[in-house]
């Protein structure tokens, strides 16, 4: 066995019930590495400790009992701090955010995940209210990408990436709004999948923007994300645009068999902007090439307004995010991280109309995206156009002007996976995207699961133990 | 620019429309936002205020840009709202 910390979820569960390893043990080993390494990598807001322990010691109770609640019995999983969660509090690293919020309950889709048998190590670091910026003005952990402390950890789901990545929990959850699973899958090197708007229920999680928002499973492989998936989606009424859609199995999907996908490469703007990385250009188009070496056919295409697509998430975001936060950015705006408030506060300077053709645009584009389905199973991309940035050299500023490669998938509501496929010359991860259509996370996940059969990168870990006291990059 | 009474007795300049905003001189745009966040109720520090400045023109640029797509004028918004008892 493997360092059980870098263990699939697929794998420890299998260990589990083998006898090889318990939950306990696996628990103990999970949180003497994120106790460790906590303070250099700034995954956790809170770790608890304590009751990942009683949780672990449950499971191998139920194990020992006979009583099998399925792959994520004893599973130690990190759980983005905007999410409600039973005995830790909710704070969105924010000042801002009652502290009562969520106060004692447990957002549908921990709910389902606790039911499951699955133990919380903690809460994991978010960018604040999942918009904000690293602020060390503010008494948050800041996060540190684990391939090289130096260059960012993405966000906002920052916390979880680190934490998978760097074997401080096994899978976790994170929210994704124009990319705050994929972006933090991407450079910290793991998987993580945006679902379908609606496929699991976001009651219980702090809003950014409602029409854009989902909570998506961050976990080394994607088969790990199928098997987080299959606990977390379905319709729940306390979300009013939760979906009345069936559950499949999804890693019953999981075939190894790609020979019926078809894919398509819009390739201006996603594989042929000036700006696009040429390492991370390379890579995912290497992976295309693996892909089709499993039987999968490729089309290169092009995808209109994909510019506009960036911009009209953005602006929906923004205007509803606003929305969310006037009041208090009135009354409490240094309590706002700095980052955070100005990125909130631009929302008062776009118009109604500015959102209405917004909108407009999303049904447009929309539209084209369905059009490109009728002839394809799935559309591949890169994650990002870079691979992670130095934390040092990041700006809103910067950030506007920059092509991104996520929002596309909010704003049309897809489901979308992000995989690692290589790494730069400096040791950083570089991911591919792969988006299918509205509740098509079977075939989503069951492209990425071939490739990552034939292939190892999702299984690559950073070298940790010199973390504190140097920036390299060593590949295990 | 318009001049509006927004409050009994108080004069408010009124940004122009949105397409002009990416086209007028720093010192318009800084009025026009100064404008506006005032309107929103929002007291900004200065410093806010100076990096505020350095991406609205790129933002106010990239809303232009949602406009500029033709294919979208006939379309309806991506609303989903449905009228229930």
């Amino acid at each position: 066995m493997s360092t059980p910390q870098f263990l699939t979820i697929k794998d420890a569960a299998a260990a589990l019930r083998d006898g090889t390893t318990t939950s306990v043990q696996l628990t103990e080993g999970i949180l003497a590495r994120a106790n460790a390494l906590n303070d250099t990598l700034g995954a956790y807001v809170v770790i608890t400790d304590d009751a990942a322990l009683a949780q672990a010691a449950a499971a191998d109770a139920d194990f020992a009992a006979g009583i099998d609640l399925g792959p994520l019995q004893g599973i130690p999983l990190a759980i983005k701090d905007i999410i409600a969660m039973k005995g830790a509090p909710t704070t969105a690293n924010s000042h801002v955010l009652d502290p009562a919020w969520g106060e004692g309950t447990d957002a549908p889709v921990v709910e389902r995940l606790r039911a499951a048998g699955a133990v919380f190590v903690g809460k994991s670091t978010t960018s604040e209210f999942a918009l904000g910026m690293p602020d060390d003005e503010k008494r948050f952990p800041i996060p540190h990408n684990p391939w090289n402390v130096e260059h960012t950890a993405a966000g906002s789901s920052s916390g979880t990436g680190i934490a998978v990545s760097a074997g401080l929990a096994l899978g976790g959850l994170g929210t994704d709004t124009g990319g705050s699973v994929r972006g933090p899958a991407a450079v910290n090197g793991h998987t993580g999948l945006k679902v379908t708007f609606g496929r699991v229920p976001k009651s219980g999680v702090v809003p950014l923007s409602w029409t854009l928002d989902s909570i998506g499973p961050m976990a080394r492989s994607a088969w790990d994300c199928a098997l987080m998936l299959e606990v977390m989606a379905g319709y729940d009424p306390t979300d009013p645009s939760a979906a009345q859609v069936a559950v499949p199995k999804y890693s019953e999907a999981l075939t190894g068999d790609i020979s019926d996908i078809k894919m398509a490469l819009p390739m201006p703007y996603f594989f042929d902007h000036e700006m696009l990385d040429p390492e991370m250009r390379t890579a995912v188009l290497a992976a295309v090439d693996v892909m089709t070496g499993l039987g999968a056919t490729k089309t290169e295409t092009e995808l209109k307004y994909s510019e506009e697509a960036k911009d009209a998430n953005y602006l929906i975001l923004v205007a509803e995010a606003y929305a969310y936060h006037r009041d208090n950015l009135q009354k409490r705006w240094s309590d706002y991280g700095r980052f955070t408030r100005p990125s909130l506060a631009r929302g008062a300077l776009f118009t109604a109309a500015d959102l209405s053709q917004a909108q407009r645009f999303r049904t447009k584009y929309s539209m084209d995206v369905a059009a490109l389905f009728l002839e394809h199973d799935v559309i591949v991309t890169p994650s990002a156009a870079f691979p992670a940035e130095r934390s040092n050299a990041m700006s809103v500023s910067k950030r506007l002007l920059q092509p991104s490669y996520t929002g596309h998938w909010n704003l049309t509501g897809l489901p979308a996976i992000a995989i690692p496929v290589g790494f730069t010359e400096s040791g950083l991860p570089l991911s591919m995207q792969i988006i299918g259509k509205p509740f098509a996370e079977e075939t989503v996940l069951r492209v990425a699961d071939a490739y990552q059969r034939a292939t190892d990168f999702h299984l690559q870990v950073p070298q940790t133990d010199a973390l504190e006291t140097t920036d390299s990059v060593v590949m295990a | 620019m318009s001049t509006v009474i927004t409050e009994p007795g108080v004069a408010t300049v009124l940004p122009s429309a949105p397409a002009d905003i990416a086209s007028t001189s720093d010192a318009t745009m800084r009025t026009q936002m100064r404008v506006l966040l005032d309107l929103a109720g929002l007291s900004v520090s200065e410093e806010d205020f100076e990096g505020m400045t350095k991406s609205f023109i790129t933002a106010r640029e990239n809303a232009e840009l949602v406009f500029s797509v033709e294919a979208a004028r006939y379309e309806v918004p991506a609303m989903n709202f449905r009228a229930k008892l």
